[in-house]
């Protein structure tokens, strides 16, 4: 039985003026999935999750939600959109802000306020829904967003990077309220430059870089495909250049790429432990100063720098 | 449109409005502060009335001491005269007219007088001249005016009584001249007509409903409403915008399946809000501490098209703030020149100061903005009980222009937000 498509995105184009935001961005959102977009800031994340929420509009190409135009109000009321930043009323209290979006969403005020008393009590705010939002701290803005982004009970969930700025704690717990609305059969698009929260929640990611996706698949499939390898992260203090040249000269069958970063050298190899005594006492004597030695396992962050040669944080 | 979106956008804004101190400083604070100013300052219950410094230089030295009217009894006159229990003169006597002179332009007199030689025997025998000098200049303004009326009436007072006296002199004289009664009854008063050829009545009549204390301040409450639209529409009314743009909320809100429509209507309506909380604050302190008298009926139809008039003038003064919001880069931006308009028209239009007491360009530009024209007509109404016919038409185009103006400003935002968003 074919999979009921949520989101089809087709030769996606956004410029704003002459800059170039989405370069023919093309996919497909199944139901029910949680769906990754991971890249740098500035990759165009946001800009194509704004025009899946109807916000903005597409310069060319085709976008179409639940099968329809992401524009229409029928659409607007099965999708939600949790922007970065927690855009948010100061002056109303937790509940308040819940009941104004409900609002919004032409949900009576009884059935409003029985929603927003459940979603305080599930993002940890029950007992400060009456306090003004502006005695909130960062963490608790961000919850009261993503609760204020539920009270439509959105088919569709489009997440802007929903644990940014936030503590390990509530992370995980962020974390685990997504996974529950899978479970109920939602769809999320989990925009998001963390490369352990991709691999922990989505099921497919996109890999984005300056306006395009450079590969999607399953977070296992991606790691297979583009990075087999360890990386080998050797911090340079002093003598950067030196080592690159260095290492790159010497040709070890067990080095499968080199890339040299802002003060590090990343080394793709299979063998991360046979290579270390081999190149580290050659740099060294040439005067390199190594002031970290990290060996990675295969990560996005590993696919990443892969497809463009740059860190995710850099 | 979605009602239940608009009320929500609305519960909002009015949510803002009572819970900003900034709001309350400006749209509760600021107008009763300024109506106690007027009620005691401006338009005092009983103006004071202020004593004159004045000079006399008495140069006079009666021949006779029997002549009646001399220098000294001036000096006299001036010395004793009464308002109530206060002097109206403070007399300061100078020897020469160099030194009163110098102590007038110095500002230490606000008159001076020279009383010359031979006046008591020029004034009984016939006519003589006295020399009266003002402090002026444009720096003194109005103080100055106000000083020459006072001085002009005393002044008609004194030549009325020695007019007086001077007939009474002469019909003495003629009597003890054994002329007949007859003949020197039309002496007289053919005397009297030379002296004072027509005597003139004057009454002032005040305009109904804004004769007393209490229905002046009826009146000024009515401008001060309008002044209050001008701030309301102008600040808030331009901000309410621009600060969803600044703070990025309306990302959020143009997500939800509402119309950016549902938001400017949402936020006028708060608006208006804002100015029914200040209306009815400012009546409620005029009308009860104040007890000052707005005249409102009702029963009369009149009385409601003014309030229709008030009630469109500030949709008038929000379309004018979302014209500003549309052109306006941030909140500050947008509140500044808010503020700057909303002051710069409640003074050179007919809104703060009555119509009559402004020059004719502004009462011209009172004429066009519609607005001030709306207050002007809803004062007249209300406080001089004009008749509707008279206003009936001018009620229908300023109905229609206050709606178009708003509607200027909705078009104007509402393009502004799809060019954002694009």
């Amino acid at each position: 039985m074919p999979r009921e498509v949520v989101i089809e995105v087709k030769d996606l184009v956004k410029r704003y003026g002459k800059m170039e935001a989405l370069r023919g961005v093309t996919f497909k959102v199944y139901k029910g999935e949680i769906f990754g977009l991971l890249g740098p800031n500035g990759a165009g994340k946001s800009t194509l999750m704004s025009i899946i929420a109807g916000i903005r509009k597409p310069t060319s190409g085709e976008v179409r939600v639940f099968g329809d135009n992401p524009l229409k109000h029928e659409v607007k009321s099965r999708v939600s959109y949790c922007p970065e930043e927690p855009l948010i009323y100061t002056h109303l209290t937790g509940l308040e802000h819940l009941m104004f979006y409900a609002g919004l969403y032409n949900i009576p005020s009884k059935e409003a306020k029985r929603r927003a008393r459940i979603l305080l009590e599930r993002v940890g705010l029950a007992n400060v829904g009456k306090k003004y939002v502006s005695k909130y701290s960062h963490g608790m803005r961000k919850r009261l967003a993503i609760a204020a982004s539920l009270i439509n009970d959105p088919d569709l969930l489009l997440l802007d990077e929903p644990t940014v700025g936030l503590d390990p704690r509530i992370r995980r717990e962020i974390w685990n309220l997504i996974l529950e609305l899978k479970r109920k059969g939602k769809t999320v698009i989990l925009a998001t430059h963390y490369m352990e929260e991709a691999e922990a929640l989505c099921d497919r990611v996109a890999i984005m870089d300056r306006g395009r996706i450079l590969a999607l698949d399953a977070p296992k499939n991606l790691k297979e495909r583009y990075a087999p390898e360890a990386t080998l992260h050797l911090k340079i203090s002093t003598g950067l250049e030196i080592a690159y040249e260095i290492i790159v000269e010497e040709k070890l069958p067990e080095i499968v790429k080199v890339y040299k970063g802002r003060d590090e050298i990343r080394i793709l190899t299979q063998k991360p432990y046979k290579i270390i005594p081999e190149i580290i006492p050659k740099i060294t004597s040439a005067g390199v100063r190594v002031s970290e030695t990290v060996i990675r396992e295969a990560t996005l962050e590993a696919v990443f720098i892969a497809l463009t040669g740059r860190g995710l944080v850099e | 449109m979605r009602w239940r979106a608009v009320k929500a956008i609305f519960i909002k804004g009015a949510k803002a409005v009572i819970r900003s101190k900034e709001v309350w400083a400006w749209m509760i604070i600021f107008p009763v502060i300024l109506l106690i100013l007027t009620a005691y300052v401006f338009i005092p219950k009983k103006p004071p009335i202020p004593q004159l410094r004045v000079g006399i230089v008495n140069y006079d030295t009666p021949e006779s001491k029997k002549a009646p009217i001399t220098g000294e009894l001036i000096v006299k006159i001036l010395n004793t005269t009464k308002v109530g229990e206060k002097k109206l003169f403070r007399v300061k006597i100078y020897s020469s007219k160099d030194k009163m002179l110098e102590d007038l332009q110095k500002g230490s007199l606000d008159y001076g007088i020279v009383i010359p030689k031979g006046f008591s025997k020029n004034i009984t025998w016939g006519q003589t001249y006295m020399e009266i000098y003002a402090l002026g200049g444009e720096i003194y303004g109005e103080y100055t005016s106000a000083l020459k009326y006072q001085v002009q009436g005393f002044l008609e007072s004194l030549m009325k009584g020695i007019v007086e006296m001077k007939i009474r002199g002469l019909e003495e004289s003629l009597k003890n001249e054994g002329v007949p009664s007859s003949e020197v009854k039309d002496i007289i008063e053919y005397a009297k007509g030379i002296a004072e050829p027509i005597i003139i009545h004057y009454k002032e009549v005040k305009p109904k409903h804004a004769e007393t204390w209490y229905e002046i301040i009826g009146f000024t409450t009515i401008s001060l409403i309008g002044m209050m639209l001008l701030f309301g529409g102008f600040i808030s009314g331009s901000a309410a915008i621009v600060r969803e743009k600044e703070e990025k909320t309306i990302i959020k809100l143009l997500s939800t399946p509402i119309t950016a429509s549902d938001i400017l209507i949402g936020t006028t309506l708060s608006v208006l809000f804002e100015m029914l909380i200040s209306g009815i604050v400012i009546v409620l302190f005029a009308t009860l501490v104040l007890k000052a008298k707005i005249p409102f009926n009702i029963t009369s139809p009149g009385h409601w098209m003014a309030l229709g008039m008030i009630i469109l003038a500030g949709l008038a003064c929000i379309g004018i703030g979302l014209i500003i919001s549309a052109f306006a880069k941030d909140t500050k931006g947008a509140s500044v020149l808010g503020m700057i308009l909303a002051w710069l028209f409640a003074f050179i239009t007919p809104i703060w100061f009555p119509e009559w007491m402004l020059p004719r360009p502004l009462q011209l530009l009172g004429e066009i903005f519609p607005v001030s024209k709306s207050i002007v007509v809803a004062r007249r109404l209300i406080m001089f009980g004009r008749p509707v016919s008279e206003y009936a038409l001018v009620f229908v185009q300023l109905c229609v222009i206050n709606i178009i103006v708003y509607l200027v400003g909705y078009f104007l935002c509402i393009r502004g937000l799809r060019r954002w968003l694009e």
